[in-house]
């Protein structure tokens, strides 16, 4: 017998229902201003690397060999393209083409040398790529100022988007689950050390050590769920942020850290919006 | 038949591929690498350990030189490939009879041509 539309759809169905229903673009704009100014910052940060690169003595080690790589373009050049695209997509000016190109550039300098990896660049290049898919430049932006926003964009990127930074949580806590990292040694060995936000000696116990191990996983692990439970939600973005201020404040190196917090920040506002637009 | 394709788009096809897509990537990359040596990129690794590797050349007679690798590299991670990285550049470079890489917790011995 012939399953109907209705109280049971079919699955192929509520797959079609998903991908044509809407929401407001309100929120993934806030995200998308936050993380284009993040990506400004970050392709900085990378300057270095990139010009260590370049240096004689250097080994590259690319991921296929023979394969062209942006670092042997002048870092210069990929600064002020990288910083502009960042911009000009935080401001939401021809946000499609300009997210695209943001997209295709961070892409290129992650995958163009193996050296050039860093979990939080991976994470922000495929961010910057489902918020342009997601159409993140209709509300809140120059493209709308300019007769071009919109009252709906699709919820299904947006869903991608949050699944995205929960697969991210979900997986690190899992990967997490080893003697090293459990045992505190990891912590440890990363804890600030000096300057005035250093952890006293005393308190880098092997007991304390240990144990904040363990919470960051469970916390992680918490992060990955709640942020999609509307009870929870506010419980959990409050939660992130001070486990990202947190590892920002305590744990070394302190810039990319930073950036990864404001990161995170910019992003957790794509689970705030469940409603449909018109 | 009909049933199936009733009320799909083009677009609306396209997106659910995209979507579907997108979904088993976003998912099936990082647990395909759970199952291996961690950290390995790709895989939302941070901080699962800060172990990395140390690296000797070894000469004609056996005997072994403790390397600093840190000129020759642009950053020193734990998920970098050091034994395919190093191996090879300081053969050609140092010209010893081997180069011997401890990483992920094992010693590799790489014979030099």
């Amino acid at each position: 017998m012939a399953r109907q539309e209705g109280a049971h759809p079919l699955p192929l169905t509520r797959l079609r229902r998903f991908v044509e229903r809407t929401a407001s673009p309100r929120y993934i704009a806030v995200a998308r201003i936050g993380v284009g100014l993040v990506a400004a910052a970050r392709i900085l940060e990378r300057g270095a690397t990139l010009a260590r690169l370049s240096e004689p003595g250097v080994i590259r080690v690319p991921y296929l060999e023979g394969a062209p790589s942006i670092a042997d373009l002048p870092v210069l050049a990929i600064l002020v393209a990288g910083v502009g695209l960042a911009a000009a997509f935080s401001a939401g000016l021809f946000t499609w083409v300009t997210g695209s190109a943001l997209f295709l550039l961070l892409g290129s300098i992650l995958l163009s040398d193996q050296q050039l990896y860093a979990n939080n660049l991976y994470l922000l290049t495929l961010l910057v790529g489902l918020l342009t898919l997601a159409g993140s430049g209709a509300a809140l932006s120059l493209d709308a100022r300019r007769g071009r926003g919109r009252q709906a964009v699709p919820v299904w990127p947006i869903v991608l988007l949050r699944l995205q930074i929960s697969a991210m949580y979900l997986f690190t806590a899992i990967a997490k689950v080893n003697l090293e990292f459990l045992s505190g040694s990891s912590l440890f060995s990363t804890l600030r050390r000096e300057g005035p936000l250093a952890i006293p000696e005393g308190w880098r116990t092997f007991d304390a050590m240990a144990a904040a191990s363990v919470l960051a996983v469970i916390v992680e692990l918490l992060l990955a769920f709640w942020l999609w439970s509307p009870r929870r939600r506010a419980t959990a973005i409050a939660i992130g942020v001070a486990m990202h201020a947190a590892i920002a404040v305590w744990i070394a190196p302190t810039l990319g850290l930073v950036l990864f917090a404001l990161l995170m920040f910019a992003v957790y506002p794509v689970f705030l919006d469940d409603r449909r637009g018109p | 038949m009909a049933n199936l394709t009733a009320g799909w788009t083009l677009r609306s096809a396209t997106a659910a591929l995209t979507c579907t897509a997108a979904a088993i990537l976003i998912l099936g990359i990082p647990f395909a690498l759970l199952w291996g040596p961690r950290p390995r990129r790709f895989g939302w690794h941070m901080y699962t350990s800060v172990t990395v590797g140390r690296v000797w050349t070894e000469a004609p007679d056996g005997s072994l030189t403790a390397v600093d690798v840190r000129p020759m590299v642009a950053t020193v991670r734990g998920d970098t490939d050091w034994p395919r990285l190093l191996g090879p550049a300081l053969c050609r470079r140092r010209q010893p009879a081997a180069v011997v890489v401890e990483w992920r917790g094992r010693k590799e011995r790489i014979p030099c041509r």
